[in-house]
């Protein structure tokens, strides 16, 4: 019964995916119709007028919206993404450009939580100290210094004053692990120093909140001592809020990597998206929106329906 | 709310002091937009600045200054009267109004002229070209130098422009961009998500999903996208003036802005719908206005005006980040502008970069602490009802 239900949940969630995704994708269509200038002019500037016209009724511009929308759709649906305006074709293009992208997400995850978990638990454990005043300030400012910011002085300070790793650039795996990691090194610490501070916050309250529970007066009434209350009985409950603000931040992390990108120039979705923009590629344009935003919708959906076995709590939260 | 905040009120006194300087920008003795004071020198923050009444002497200096670019001073007279200060009555008639002009900044107070000995030692050359390089990167110096005596309290950018000036300009641009499209997104969005609230039923399912639409591609991604499509010029070779880039660039914030304020607005509205004084007044025959705009927009203001001081710093950033991305304003007349336009002088001369990157921080630190100050002082009072 209960499997049924959970099951008719998960269904439901996915529908309304769907649903966005089909609504962003129509939406992005749409706003590329509203182009100035004429595209087929744009392929092909010497063609005639009678080239150009059937090369706009082959890219489906003179009809309806609806009907280019599924023009344009179609193919996407058969793994096509179109083509550049200046040859070639965009899929190899999105093929190259999501590894560095996701790597450089992932990263930032695991460097966030790797110094959020500790900090957290500290600041919590000597609350109201001036260690713990210190700490929430400092990632207080850390937080509000807008990310390009902390990316442009890290690069000008670590990458070319002091020479330890590279200022800019991308490795791939393939080229050697430790070349990989000293190019990644300097975007990831400018991506995580927003997570890091936010994870803290939110671990501190809760952990803070869990220990005026019951149970832990319980155990520390039985004698045991404060590290394995700590790890045991106030850490696991008070994890779950974390985990779901991660999970759910990995969508956000998306747009703040695009600019990372651009400045450590990393050959990601945000440098091709920038390049398609300067190039005026809108095929291309449109075909990395839609990879961009399905990124997005999937990774707080996906989220969202592992909390819901995670933490039978939120269960009834979409019905 | 401020009293017992000590960052609370530092917080207040920067964004302050960054509206006055937006506000009376113009009325204050900073250089226009575009002005340059010398030959595409560097200078270090700090050049010529005595601290003895830096103000007074900035107002009288550029006033005296020549309403003539250095290009055109150094082009039109010889490098060598630079050094040898001549009187100007002994030069050749074409000569007078230039060499007038380039001595008239030292006689001001009578202070320490920027000669030969205050320059950096001159270093023997290797080579004949190392000794004319060498020479005319001495006299470019000796000319900002000499022509321009104002403070650089902050330092000049490659172009040779006042950073402090561009900072004080710039501050105008970001925060009316900012205010603005703050103002209209929270206006339509908290309209548009308090009517869901009020109203349900398929109003309700149609702006949550054109909500989730919205919010499902990266802010920065759409704005990005709405700007390249609507500030693009036709053709390769036109440009688009400033004037519709700021429209536009305000336009796609609005977009960005109104789904994010109006789920605040919603689920703030959602609260308050069913307490006993809503309905209490209903059942007394109050009509659905009169609701809304006694018991219902007064309540969910507050939690609004919370936001509203987060959303004004990330919108700050998102400005400087577009800049930066290339599709934002490229005027150096932001601050976005100013970090866009000189990120190639990042390297060598880092301060041009890290001084705007300093403000916009200040900036959102101010805008989050004070948003998070309200927030407290809310719940505080949501605990006590």
């Amino acid at each position: 019964m209960l499997r049924m239900k959970t099951l008719k949940l998960i269904l439901i969630r996915l529908g309304q995916v769907a649903l966005v995704l089909l609504g962003a994708t129509f939406f992005v269509s749409i706003l590329v119709r509203q182009l100035p200038g004429d595209i087929a002019y744009m392929i092909n500037p010497t063609a005639t007028a009678a080239e150009r016209a059937s090369l706009r009724h082959e890219l489906g511009l003179d009809r309806n919206y609806f009907v280019s929308y599924w023009m344009w759709l179609s193919p996407i649906l058969r793994g096509d993404f179109g083509f550049f305006i200046f040859g070639g074709k965009v899929l190899p293009v999105i093929k190259s450009a999501v590894p560095p992208t996701l790597q450089l997400i992932f990263y930032t995850q695991i460097v966030a939580l790797a110094v959020a978990i500790p900090l957290g638990i500290t600041s919590a454990y000597k609350q109201g100290t001036r260690f713990d005043r210190f700490i929430s300030t400092t990632l207080f400012s850390l937080h509000s210094i807008p990310n390009f910011g902390i990316g442009l002085i890290l690069s000008v300070l670590v990458g070319v004053k002091l020479g330890i790793v590279p200022p800019s650039g991308y490795g791939r795996i393939s080229d050697g692990l430790l070349q990989h990691f000293k190019f990644m090194l300097l975007p990831v610490m400018t991506l995580a120093i927003a997570p890091i501070s936010s994870y803290t916050r939110l671990l501190r309250s809760e952990m803070i909140a869990t220990m005026r529970e019951d149970f832990v007066t319980l155990a520390k009434s039985k004698g045991l001592s404060n590290v394995r209350i700590l790890f045991r009985h106030v850490l696991r409950p008070s994890s779950i809020t974390l985990m779901t603000s991660a999970a759910l931040s990995m969508g956000g992390l998306i747009g703040g990597a695009l600019v990372i990108e651009i400045i450590f120039v990393i050959p990601g979705m945000g440098t091709q998206l920038a390049k398609a923009i300067g190039a005026r590629e809108f095929i291309a344009l449109q075909s990395y929106v839609v990879i961009v935003a399905t990124f997005y919708l999937l990774f707080n959906t996906i989220v969202d329906i592992l909390i819901t076995f995670v933490d039978p709590r939120t269960r009834n939260r979409h019905a | 709310m401020l009293r017992n905040s000590i960052g609370g009120k530092l917080a207040a006194i920067w964004l302050g002091l960054v509206l006055f300087f937006a506000i009376f920008g113009p009325l204050l003795p900073v250089a226009k937009v575009g002005q340059t004071f010398n030959d595409g020198v560097h200078l270090k923050p700090f050049t010529n600045c005595h601290f003895m009444g830096p103000l007074a002497q900035s107002i009288e200096r550029t006033s005296a200054l020549p309403d003539m670019s250095v290009s055109e001073l150094v082009n039109t007279s010889d490098n060598s009267i630079v050094n040898d200060a001549a009187p100007a009555d002994t030069l050749p008639v074409d000569q007078a109004v230039p060499v007038a002009a380039t001595t008239t900044a030292p006689t001001i107070e009578g202070e320490d002229v920027f000669t030969e000995e205050t320059l950096p030692p001159y270093i023997p050359p290797d080579t004949a070209v190392d000794a004319q390089q060498q020479e005319i990167e001495r006299q470019k110096l000796l000319n900002a130098r000499q022509t321009s005596t104002r403070c650089f309290f902050l330092g000049s950018t490659s172009e040779g422009t006042d950073i402090l000036s561009a900072i004080v300009n710039g501050s105008r641009t970001s925060l009316s961009i900012s205010l603005l499209s703050v103002f209209l997104g929270g206006l339509i969005g908290c309209l548009i998500g308090i009517a869901a609230a009020y109203l349900r039923g398929w109003f309700d399912r149609l702006v949550l999903l054109a909500f989730n639409i919205i919010l499902s591609i990266p802010t920065l991604v759409l704005a990005f996208a709405l700007i390249a499509i609507y500030a693009t010029p036709t053709s390769a070779v036109e440009t688009v003036p400033d004037s519709t880039r700021v429209k536009v660039l305000i336009a796609s914030l609005v977009v960005v802005i109104i789904p994010q304020l109006g789920r605040i607005a919603r689920a703030a509205a959602l609260q308050w719908i069913n307490r006993d004084f809503v309905v209490a007044s209903r059942s007394i025959g109050a009509t659905d206005i009169s609701i809304l705009f006694k018991r219902i927009i007064p309540n969910v203001l507050p939690s609004i005006f919370a936001i509203v001081f987060l959303a004004l710093g990330s919108v700050v950033v998102i400005e400087g980040s577009l800049s930066l991305l290339g599709v934002g304003l490229n005027n150096g007349n932001s601050w976005g502008s100013l970090l866009a336009r000189n990120s190639t002088d990042l390297t060598d001369y880092p301060h041009v970069i890290f001084v705007p990157v300093i403000v916009i921080a200040f900036t959102i630190i101010s805008t989050n602490k004070l948003g998070d100050l309200i927030r407290q002082s809310l719940d505080k009072r949501e605990a006590k009802i």
